[in-house]
């Protein structure tokens, strides 16, 4: 197989492997779908003709990952880009009981879209993908240490904007009944 | 140490990941568009000096051939095609000691999982509804799981609403964002996969739905001696709007007076009622009613009750309609059980939506669950059962035991001719066959 055709093919075999992982990580950072799919396929294309030097990279993952954290970051310091859609989807209208449901995952998940890009990218790779400080800190460009200052920001600034206490609405459950 | 909310944002971000699809898909497409790149960014000077026409040409063939070397993966998501489980009569699940040890354990989701009702919209993708521990507070707490491709398994919703929580025992979805929860006096309605659910009035004892049309079963009250006044309503999918259904009852009165209780089969527009008679006899009819409709429940007509004495003992004995299962093209299997004597019971199968039925001579303990389809995988399963499990694969004329299967059954679906899914273990345990049966891999919720 000649260079040219082990390129592709190894090119083709990550795309196919780790797209959907990093479609992912994308979708958590952007919060939205759309914007998720471009960050990957901009990440993924701009990477191609270097491919060479991806696959020569000790964890090739890593280096895409970085190079879609970075663009993520990069995209959202332009102007026309901080405006960003997150699906929070609307509550059905109870038009019979009003009781009202309280998801608190939801407002966490709002949350975490109001934070700046680099912690919220912190919080992602560290509790998403799972990454230590020393992983993020290659990803992110930064020292160890700017690593953990972003995740305890993040974590604080997640507890500070929390307007409510613990979850209102338990959904304690003693006993499901039979038909 | 880790903190509550480190624990809840970890959740919060494999939840949100989890309902991510399509990724496949973006890497078919990213695949394609690789070497007809354009340059909104810069061709790098080496690849420019290196790549002249003809070997982009070349590439655009090394990526084409590449594509079919390494072959698609991604399974193509069946027609939308909501699971024709039995529904209606829903057994006291009866928690099993002996709990699968080598089972390898699901991806996520919490420990002590333990699953009540499953819900599938193709063959990978679908929801399960059940509890775990509180934690720190008595009882256990609802929670709603979703898989993307049948074998992983995260929590979606955590925080099921406790009015939802204390009412509903089942779970139906029309469509991967669509979908039921009901009991009978609850029904919630979510529209986005379940993260967020609305009230309905009243509630359901069955409900059954074909991705475009919901049907519900209702009983005001229970008592004489199951349910009493069972009637039927219909709406569209995602609608709060429910239309009453005249049932064409031997009294007149459009619904169901009294009886043992009821279960409810659908595939596609074909639907089917049993109102099961009193198995104990006396004055009462103890026959079974059936009743069946064409077009999603718009019209229905009534049969004759699908298991009546039976000859095929050698002596005449009564039998019982306790299951009934939908497959497609208006084949319905109805599975009949002696009233006494501990005989083993068969199935009748109809080819014509339930105008006439053929007995089929294979014997099997017939209990409370049946499903699949009679031309590939019929299932049937009896929790006092041991074994519990028996399939046929020719139409109910044979029966052997499933024995990689082990552990009481709490729930038994058939999502295709190939796919099908059963819980043991009081919910704990998922097994799934895709190939009508012949090999089963277990999984823990838990």
């Amino acid at each position: 197989m000649s260079g040219v055709e082990g390129r592709a093919q190894e090119f083709a075999t990550f795309v196919r492997a780790n797209t959907p992982a990093l479609l992912q990580t994308a979708y958590l950072l952007t919060g939205n779908k759309n914007a998720a799919e471009d960050l990957v396929q901009d990440t993924l294309l701009r990477l191609w003709p270097k491919w060479e030097l991806v696959a020569r990279a000790d964890v090739p993952l890593a280096y895409v990952r970085r190079s879609l954290a970075n663009g993520f970051v990069n995209s959202s310091r332009r102007p026309w880009r901080r405006e960003v859609a997150y699906e929070v989807l609307p509550e059905q209208p109870d038009t019979v009981d009003p009781v009202r449901e309280f998801d608190d995952r939801a407002e966490l998940w709002q949350r975490l879209s109001q934070l700046p890009a680099r912690q919220r990218t912190a919080l992602v790779l560290r509790y998403f993908d799972d990454l230590s400080d020393e992983q993020i800190s290659e990803v992110l460009g930064c020292r160890d240490a700017t690593v953990r200052s972003l995740i305890s920001r993040g974590l604080a600034a997640l507890r500070a904007s929390s307007a409510a206490g613990p979850a209102a609405h338990d959904g304690t459950f003693d006993g499901m009944g039979i038909a | 140490m880790t903190t509550q909310l480190e624990r809840d944002l970890r959740e919060l971000l494999a939840d949100r990941a989890s309902g991510v699809s399509g990724g496949l898909d973006l890497a078919e497409r990213i695949l394609a568009s690789a070497p007809g790149e354009r340059s909104r960014r810069e061709i790098p000077p080496n690849l420019r000096r290196w790549a002249p026409a003809a070997a982009a040409a070349a590439v655009v063939a090394l990526i084409a051939g590449a594509l079919a070397l390494v072959g698609r993966n991604d399974p193509t998501p069946a027609t939308h095609h909501p699971s024709p489980t039995a529904s209606g009569i829903v057994p006291r699940p009866t928690p099993n000691p002996n709990s699968t040890s080598s089972a390898p354990r699901l991806h996520a989701v919490s420990t002590g999982f333990r699953a009540r009702d499953l819900t599938f919209v193709s063959d990978e993708q679908g929801f399960a509804l059940g509890t775990v521990p509180c934690g720190a507070r008595p009882g256990r707490c609802a929670v709603l799981l979703a898989t993307s491709d049948g074998r992983h398994w995260t929590v979606r919703n955590r925080h099921l609403p406790s009015a939802l929580a204390r009412g509903v025992n089942g779970v139906r979805f029309a469509s991967p964002a669509t979908g039921y929860a009901y009991g009978p006096h609850a029904l919630f309605m979510t529209t986005d996969g379940g993260r967020s659910w609305s009230r309905s009035p009243g509630g359901a004892i069955a409900l059954e739905t074909d991705g475009q049309t919901v049907l519900r079963v209702t009983s005001p009250h229970s008592g004489c001696p199951a349910w009493c006044d069972v009637a039927v309503q219909t709406a569209p999918v995602g609608s709060s709007t429910w239309t009453p259904v005249r049932l064409p009852t031997p009294d007149g009165s459009g619904t169901i007076s009294t009886g043992y209780g009821v279960t409810l089969s659908r595939n596609g527009t074909d639907v089917y009622l049993a109102a099961l008679g009193h198995t104990a006899g006396g004055s009462a009819d103890a026959s079974t009613t059936l009743y069946a409709s064409h077009d999603s429940g718009q019209t229905w007509t009534r049969r004759a009750d699908p298991c009546p004495f039976s000859q095929t003992y050698g002596s005449p004995r009564e039998t019982d309609t306790v299951v009934i299962a939908a497959a497609p093209d208006g084949v319905l299997t109805v599975g009949c059980q002696p009233r006494v004597g501990g005989a083993d019971g068969f199935v009748m199968i109809s080819t014509d939506g339930g105008a006439a039925f053929t007995a089929e001579p294979g014997r099997v303990l017939l209990g409370e669950f049946l499903a699949g389809f009679p031309s590939t995988m019929l299932l049937s399963a009896d929790q006092a059962a041991s074994p519990p499990v028996f399939l046929s694969t020719d139409g109910g004329r044979t029966w052997r035991p499933v024995t990689q299967v082990t552990g009481t059954p709490v729930w038994v679906g058939a999502e295709s001719p190939e796919v099908a899914h059963i819980v043991t273990d009081g919910g704990r345990v998922l097994w799934t066959t895709r190939d009508s049966g012949a090999d089963w891999k277990s999984t823990t919720f838990s």
